[in-house]
């Protein structure tokens, strides 16, 4: 990720796309292009590459999930292109299709994220870094809707861990949100791996989209 | 108030009648032609060889030979063939004679359509009046009321925003949870209206999305040439998750659901592994898909035996849109 980095923003009203552009301005990034509507997205995603792009999933023309499509399509054509969708709601559904190529440097976040203007950004900043960043709200759906059988051998604070973790936390972040030391969250998510029979790595982003590809084909 | 309709039988019933009668006196030559036949075979073959040696079938020549009786025969058989052939025309004659006749008029078939159609128009706008009423009651208990806490908080901020500013920053920071928990509070409320993601996927992937939130173990099979009409999309959409709702509620684990498409008749097939014995009589939610299929002239059958597994099919008569492509209008630029 480059110092300023290059960014897009889809967005199709008007005040949220502009306060995006403001806000992402003010914390470092160059954003390249603010566009309204799908087809201005996928050629704006083509032209620019950017560095990173927030997607809202619902634009004209169709005003049904063009920003999703546009999405999913350019990240086939360029594997691992980050992208943060941002949605009025969160659904499963297209959390699984997001995270169904596995190749990480992408988010999902309810709208209502922006309101906090330093989470967003650092959000930002973690799929531009090539990290996975869930909306709790999916996390929460996800870990609850699979409580039958992989994550059944979880303890509780493992799940909390896990929880976490898919959120696109690091393990200093959880360290500090569950008040335990960085070494017991080490711990704990070793112990994750080893019962979701996950091959560890030092590459906290990889683990954490391990750990969702796996939820995602565990049902 | 509506005058109780007079049975009468409308002109159309009576052409009918008619032809029908007319079609019926056509198979009479059939017939005829069929029992000379026979009688002219057996006259040939069992009356001229024992009895009298001497036979005739009008029209045909005498015959006193069996060359003679020979040469008649296949004229004979021709004359079988021709009067049994029109046979299955003849009985499909008879049947719609016979339907004409015994089944329902017209007039009685459409007295008990009109009652249908009161019946359902009045549970489609009982349904309605009462959604109507709950989401008046949870925009003004939930969301106007919150809105009311945020501007009375916005005006204290206002008020301190220069002789406390560190309260005044702890009260924004209320302030943004707060309208966080309205939009939340919103969010489920347009879910129970209309569930965005039908909007945005079509009924298929709303179907799958429902399944996926749900606790239970789900499996969504099955596929639509295109989009559903968008009333009937919503219709099944709320019945399905019914379905599954009950299913959790009844302690099933797992739950299977087939959406079809065939004859304009679209078909959703939920099936639990719950421990069975659902009825419709006593559910009210049961009652409630009913009569919200009752509006499309769809239904709801369902087989609950003692021990499960409880299988329910909504079928509704509908359309499909073949070009889920083509855009669909907004009536406000405002979206998600």
């Amino acid at each position: 990720m480059s110092d300023r980095p290059r960014t897009l923003v889809a967005e199709d009203q008007y005040l949220l796309r502009d306060g995006l552009t403001h806000l992402l301005t003010a914390h470092g990034f160059d954003v390249v292009a603010a566009v309204a509507n799908g087809p201005e997205l996928v050629a704006a995603l083509r032209e620019h590459r950017p560095e990173v792009s927030i997607v809202d999933v619902r634009m004209p023309p169709t005003n049904t999930d063009e920003g999703l499509q546009a999405a999913l399509a350019a990240r086939r054509e360029v594997p691992g292109l980050p992208i943060l969708v941002l949605s009025q709601h969160v659904e499963q559904l297209y959390a699984r299709e997001l995270l169904a190529d596995g190749t990480g440097a992408i988010g999902y976040l309810l709208k209502d994220r922006v309101f906090n203007a330093e989470q967003f950004i650092d959000a930002v900043r973690r799929v531009a870094a090539g990290g996975t960043v869930m909306d709790p709200e999916v996390i929460a759906k996800l870990v609850a809707g699979n409580a039958s059988d992989p994550l059944a051998a979880l303890t509780p604070r493992e799940r909390e861990v896990l929880s976490l973790m898919a959120e696109g936390c690091s393990n200093a972040a959880i360290a500090a949100r569950l008040h335990f030391s960085e070494g017991a969250v080490g711990k704990h998510t070793a112990n994750i791996f080893a019962k979701l029979d996950i091959t560890a790595s030092d590459d906290t982003n990889r683990r954490v989209l391990a750990v969702l590809t796996y939820l995602g084909a565990g049902t | 108030m509506a005058v109780p309709p007079r049975p009468r039988r409308s002109p159309s019933t009576r052409d009918d009648r008619g032809s029908a009668t007319v079609e019926l006196a056509c198979s009479l030559p059939a017939l005829a032609l069929f029992g000379w036949g026979m009688t002219a075979l057996w006259m040939l073959w069992v009356w001229r060889p024992f009895v009298s040696s001497r036979v005739q079938s009008s029209p045909l020549p005498e015959v006193s030979t069996h060359f003679g009786a020979l040469a008649q025969t296949p004229l004979i058989l021709l004359a079988l063939v021709a009067a049994v052939a029109p046979a299955p025309w003849l009985a499909r004659q008879q049947a719609r004679f016979a339907r004409l006749w015994f089944g329902p008029t017209e007039s009685s078939r459409l007295a008990q359509r009109v009652e249908r159609l009161k019946q359902t128009r009045s549970d489609v706008t009982v349904t309605q009046a009462a959604e109507l009423r709950r989401i008046e009651r949870d925009l003004h208990d939930g969301i106007q009321s919150r809105l009311v806490a945020l501007g009375m908080k916005l005006g204290a901020v206002e008020a301190l925003v220069d002789t406390d500013p560190a309260a005044a920053k702890r009260l924004a920071a209320e302030l943004r949870a707060a309208s966080s928990e309205a939009l939340t509070e919103l969010r489920v409320l347009i879910r129970g209206i209309h569930p965005p993601v039908l909007s945005e996927r079509g009924l298929l992937d709303a179907v799958r999305a429902l399944a996926l939130d749900s606790p239970l173990k789900s499996e969504v099979t099955g596929s639509l040439p295109g989009r559903v009409e968008e009333p009937v999309e919503a219709c099944v959409y709320f019945a399905v998750s019914e379905l599954l709702g009950n299913a959790a509620k009844h302690g099933a684990k797992r739950v299977s659901i087939d959406v079809g498409f065939a004859d304009d008749l679209l078909t959703v097939v939920v099936t639990d592994e719950g421990p069975g014995g659902a009825n419709p009589a006593l559910g009210s939610g049961l009652r409630g898909i009913e009569r919200r299929l009752g509006g499309f002239d769809g239904r709801l059958t369902l087989t609950s035996p003692i021990g499960g597994p409880t299988k329910a099919t909504l079928e509704i008569p509908c359309q499909i849109d073949l070009e889920p492509s083509s855009p669909r209008t907004s009536t406000s630029s405002e979206t998600a």
